[in-house]
């Protein structure tokens, strides 16, 4: 486990799991669409670098040692198009045996990450199915989404080639972008498109009834 | 061409003017004969022998038909002044071909050529007109001639016509229009063969000389007429005389010989009618051969007719010998008739049933013509027949079977929880295993049937499992309770301690409490000694392990049973699952074992509400089970991997509560705060979860959240030390960072390295900030009077000059040192001693720090003040009234005293 050199004070503001007061575990049922806040979601494969991404993008720093994800929420504030947002970003499980829990985060989710490594064909191959499910699940024939290629600094042991990325994302009508969470490569473009994305769908007309904050923002 | 050569064989021609009929014969024939010698004879060679060789087909001139100009006969007989001239082409016969044009003269004796040209010199031709025979060739230059007649004329250009179309740049024809050339003119054309070297015809100026005989024979005529000079009329009447007589016997010569000439021409008729016979005798063997041949051909095609018979008949053979044995099913009683409750039974009905099997499949591969034939369809239907009598057979067979166990072992259910485990239904997996083959082939045979024979499976065995899951579950409720009772008393019996020790951040909890928060009343009880913690994570444990071999041998055993082979239970260990909705396997398991995760789940959530930390140990536990790789795709360890991350989620939530605790923690309200509670719960906490998570692979989730709790206690503590009234903020702060410093010490968790140097820094800041603030200047006055100096010095008063000044003279500096002795410097210690008592907590025991550091303080100050002195009054051997013995003896005297 590295150290996570957390500056005291701007810990708390940043990346402070959130929860609610009444300990509900449907939070994102009672929060959605309250205009700045994005509910992201990022899926993949076991080990192809979600996390990674993730810690890189919410605190800005390199995640060395692999630790199979079970499942960690991030929130993260930044500013687009200087519109400030929230991102719930929510890092899920991977591996083969958190799969019967998917329903439930693509139903709460706004945004989808889809992530392979460029340095493992199957990780690419099982996309597919994961997009038909995020689409079925969500009933949608478009879902806000970025294909992402990650580990792009491996070139030598590359085996998708970026072709096949692209064309894929073609073949979704989705972002597509190569990163690299070692290499700060990309990786805020993720999320920053995505909000994009998320904002072309539904402008900023937010419904102002629907603001039931019953999150505890911890700051 | 023979037929040619036979006619100047015999001398009747050498080049024929056909159409000339009215020619007069005498002249023709002595015309012929002349230009024969002409030709011939001048090569020496006797023409009988040089057409011979012309059978031997070697150089041949082709002599075109000649003409003549003006009618010869007419000049002969009426004019007798000029000579007839002729024009004519030949052609070699070599390659390359030469055509070439000659004009010849008729003199007396002989033919003599005037002219020759080449044909491609020849660059137009004009016929003029029908009606007179006259006409015109550009040769090098314009000759103008009349023929004889105009049928000459047409006959000559028609074949100069001819000749010249074949020619590469032809000459101009002009007035002339092309006709099909006679057919009867053509074969008329003579051949006469001449030596190589005699293609062309020797110009006369050369040669034409008279043979020798001749000669003699012109001496001899010129002989006889003596008068011939003188009287060359009567001369030539002689000539002409004589010759007339010659003629008259030529002719009569050739009368002669007519019956030589009957007679070889009879011989040819007899020769001719042997041929004939020969012919028609030759016809007869021909005509035999023929009918052989007939015969023969009529034999090979019956033949081969024959052949194709019987590869048809073969292939019909092989064809219906094929269909009989594919279609042939002998074993038809022991299909219908099978006998599925013991072993032989099934196997001889298993291999019956494939059988059929294969009857009813390799159908597809005959020809789909045969499956029309009444035969066919009628042993289908009897097939099919047997088909679905034997799976009817079977699959009531087999769902008896399963309803039997599904009544029978939940009958008695209680008793299998023994070992605390789920029972695995081995023993009916083993009855069950002899039909796997015979469920397969239903499967392929009759997928309705199957399909609802695995419904009737997961429904019996369903029953099974939930009760046995259920019964599973009370039993591990039992064990907890029972054993929580057991060690209840134990805690009663032994010291309260161990109930505190168990709460974390329980005091912190309650003070929260009575700020009005009522959700965390639940852990608030949940005081709950680490045995018991132990022995709730070794049930769970025990529960975890129970389970899992049963529905994995569940698992398997419905794989093969049922034959499952969804590309998605098999996947590579890196892919998530590819069945997003659950391949079969998933579905069918789904349906037995619904009740672990529900049950599970239950479970979790009773103990966690009666003890919210028992999500840690839950989440390891389960963590362990449900990433082992070997589970990576089987059915519990997807349930697990479920339940996992809800208990991850607990766990946050937990952790979240803890961080969201300390940071609404206040201060006590009592005379010394001492160790804040937050700091000390966090102890507890750290030491609780070590144990819980050692070296488990989840030891990250863990320590992302002390990385956040500390950061928490770190802004608590400085929040907290500045809100005490009576206690200085150092000491809290002194006393708190000391203690985290010693307990991350303790932790040794690399992780945590930075917050370790962090709380020791803290803690020395805090030190020294307290001993500066509180120690203070127990010499009060003396400091004041050493400040001044210090001023001075530092305003640019020398060093050595400040004695001279008023306020810094000797004897001030003597008064004020006479007010500090070495009695009153112990008795303000004294009391330093007991302020700083009072201030700090027992807890840390940090007093004796304290009053070292204090001690060196002093010892510092006493120090800068004896230098000064030193300097600013040398020489005067003013001391100040105690020692650095002293001081040291004064502390110690304190320290021990109390």
């Amino acid at each position: 486990m590295p150290v996570l050199p957390v500056r005291k004070g701007g810990v708390s503001l940043l990346i402070e799991i959130f929860l609610l007061r009444s300990g509900g575990s449907d939070r994102q049922t009672l929060v959605r669409s309250t205009g700045d806040r994005f509910y992201f979601r990022i899926l993949g494969s076991g080990g192809v670098g979600k996390s990674a991404l993730t810690v890189q993008f919410v605190q800005g720093i390199f995640v060395e040692k692999y630790d199979p994800t079970i499942e960690d929420s991030y929130r993260k504030q930044v500013e687009v198009d200087g519109q400030q947002c929230m991102l719930e970003i929510l890092d899920t499980a991977g591996t083969e045996q958190f799969t019967a829990m998917r329903d439930l985060y693509m139903k709460n989710g706004q945004g989808f990450v889809l992530v392979y490594s460029i340095t493992a064909q199957s990780t690419f191959n099982d996309l597919q199915d994961l997009r038909e499910q995020i689409l079925r699940v969500k009933d949608m024939d478009k879902v806000p989404m970025v294909l992402v290629g990650n580990k792009c600094d491996l070139e030598d042991e590359r085996v998708v080639g970026k072709d096949q990325g692209s064309n894929l994302a073609h073949q979704f009508g989705c972002t597509f972008l190569e990163t690299s969470a070692k290499a700060k490569i990309n990786v805020n473009d993720i999320f920053y498109d995505l909000v994009k994305q998320i904002n072309e769908i539904s402008p900023q007309g937010k419904p102002k009834g629907n603001h039931r904050k019953r999150i505890c923002a911890l700051l | 061409m023979i037929r040619i050569v036979f006619k100047i064989d015999l001398g009747k021609c050498i080049a024929v003017v056909p159409k000339r009929e009215d020619v007069k014969g005498s002249h023709v024939q002595d015309l012929n004969e002349t230009f024969k010698h002409f030709l011939l004879r001048r090569k020496g060679i006797c023409p009988v022998e040089r057409h011979r060789k012309v059978v031997g087909f070697q150089n041949f001139v082709r002599l075109l038909p000649w003409w003549n100009l003006n009618d010869f006969t007419k000049y002969f007989e009426n004019e007798k002044k000029k000579a007839p001239s002729y024009l004519c082409v030949t052609g070699s016969i070599e390659k390359p071909i030469r055509f070439t044009i000659y004009l010849v003269k008729k003199t007396e004796k002989a033919f003599k050529r005037k002219h020759e040209w080449t044909l491609s010199s020849l660059k137009e031709a004009n016929f003029r007109s029908k009606e007179s025979p006259d006409f015109e060739l550009q040769l090098e230059k314009s000759y103008q001639w009349v023929a004889t007649s105009v049928e000459e004329k047409t006959s000559f250009f028609s074949l100069l016509h001819q000749i010249c179309s074949r020619l590469h740049r032809p000459p101009k024809f002009l007035n002339y229009q092309a006709e099909e050339v006679d057919e009867s003119e053509r074969a008329n054309i003579a051949i006469v063969s001449v030596p190589k070297d005699g293609q062309i015809i020797e110009s006369d100026e050369e040669d034409f000389g008279l043979t020798e005989r001749e000669e003699v024979d012109l001496e001899k005529v010129l002989g006889r007429a003596e008068n011939a000079v003188v009287n060359a009329e009567a001369f030539m009447e002689q000539l002409a005389k004589e010759l007339s007589i010659l003629d008259g016997e030529n002719i009569h010569s050739i009368m002669e010989s007519e019956t030589q000439v009957n007679a070889l021409m009879d011989s040819i008729d007899l020769s001719i009618g042997a041929l004939e016979e020969i012919e028609s005798e030759l016809q007869d063997y021909e005509d035999s051969v023929v009918q052989v041949k007939n015969a023969v051909e009529k034999i090979e095609e019956e033949n081969s007719q024959m052949g194709t018979a019987s590869r048809n008949n073969q292939l019909l053979l092989a064809e219906l010998t094929n269909l009989i044995e594919t279609l042939d099913f002998p074993a038809a009683s022991s299909v219908v008739n099978a006998d599925l409750n013991t072993p032989q039974g099934i196997q001889k009905a298993t291999q019956a049933v494939y059988s059929l099997k294969d009857a009813l499949t390799l159908e597809e591969n005959i020809h789909p013509a045969l499956l029309r034939m009444q035969a066919v369809v009628d042993q289908k239907r009897r097939l099919e027949k047997y088909k679905n009598k034997f799976s009817l057979n079977l699959t009531s067979h087999l769902a008896k079977l399963f309803t039997h166990y599904g009544n029978f072992s939940s009958l008695d259910s209680v008793s299998s929880i023994q070992g605390f485990r789920l029972p695995p239904l081995l023993p009916m997996h083993k009855e069950l295993s002899p039909y796997t083959q015979l469920s397969g082939w239903l499967k392929a045979m009759d997928f309705e049937s199957f399909t609802s024979l695995v419904k009737t499976y997961t429904t019996s065995i369903q029953k099974i499992y939930d009760k046995n899951v259920k019964a599973l579950f009370e039993e591990a409720r039992n064990r907890i309770s029972g054993s929580s009772s057991a060690s209840s008393k134990i805690v009663t019996e032994s010291t309260g301690d161990l109930r505190i020790r168990g709460r974390y951040f329980g005091k912190t909890r309650v003070l929260a409490n009575r700020d009005g928060d009522t959700e965390s009343q639940g852990s608030g009880e949940g005081s709950v000694d680490s045995s018991e913690r132990q022995h709730f994570y070794d049930v769970l444990e025990q529960l975890l392990e129970g389970l899992e071999p049963a529905v994995n041998s569940e698992e398997n055993f419905i794989t093969s049973f049922f034959h499952i082979t969804d590309a998605s239970s098999t996947p590579t260990a890196t892919s998530p699952s590819k069945n997003v909705g659950g391949g079969e396997i998933r579905r069918l398991m789904t349906i037995m074992f619904e009740s672990i995760e529900t049950e599970l789940v239950s479970f979790l959530t009773h103990y966690e509400k009666l003890e919210s930390s028992f999500c840690m140990g839950a989440m390891v536990r389960l963590g362990n089970h449900a990433l082992k790789p070997e589970n990576t795709s089987t059915y519990i360890g997807m349930i697990f991997g479920s339940v996992l991350v809800q208990e991850k989620r607990s766990f946050d939530r937990l952790m979240n509560s803890y961080v969201q605790i300390i940071n609404d923690s206040r201060l006590v309200r009592k005379a010394k705060p001492g160790i804040l509670a937050f700091v000390t719960d966090f102890e507890d906490f750290a030491s609780m979860s070590e144990t819980i998570f050692g070296g488990s692979v989840r030891r990250s989730d863990l320590e992302k959240w002390y990385v956040r709790m500390l950061t928490a206690i770190f802004d608590g503590i400085n929040r907290l030390s500045n809100e005490g009234n009576k206690t200085p903020g150092e000491v809290i702060r002194m006393e708190n960072f000391h203690r985290l410093h010693a307990i991350l010490s303790k932790l040794k968790v690399p992780a945590l390295d930075q917050q370790k140097r962090d709380a020791k820094t803290k803690y020395n800041e805090a030190l020294n900030a307290y001993v500066t603030k509180y120690f203070g200047r127990p010499l009060v006055k003396l400091n004041e009077f050493f400040e001044g100096v210090q001023g001075r010095v530092s305003q640019g008063v020398k060093e050595s000059e400040i004695g001279y000044q008023m306020a810094f003279s000797r004897a001030e500096l003597k008064r004020v040192i006479k007010e500090y002795p070495a009695k009153e410097v112990k008795k303000g210690l004294d009391a330093l001693y007991k302020k700083v008592d009072k201030h700090l907590s027992e807890e840390e025991n940090l007093l004796q720090v304290v009053w070292r550091a204090m001690q060196e303080e002093f010892i510092v100050q006493y120090k800068s003040i004896e230098s000064l002195i030193g300097r600013c009054y040398p020489g005067a051997k003013i001391t100040l009234e105690f020692t650095i013995d002293d001081i040291l003896l004064f502390f110690s005297e304190i320290a021990q005293s109390h």
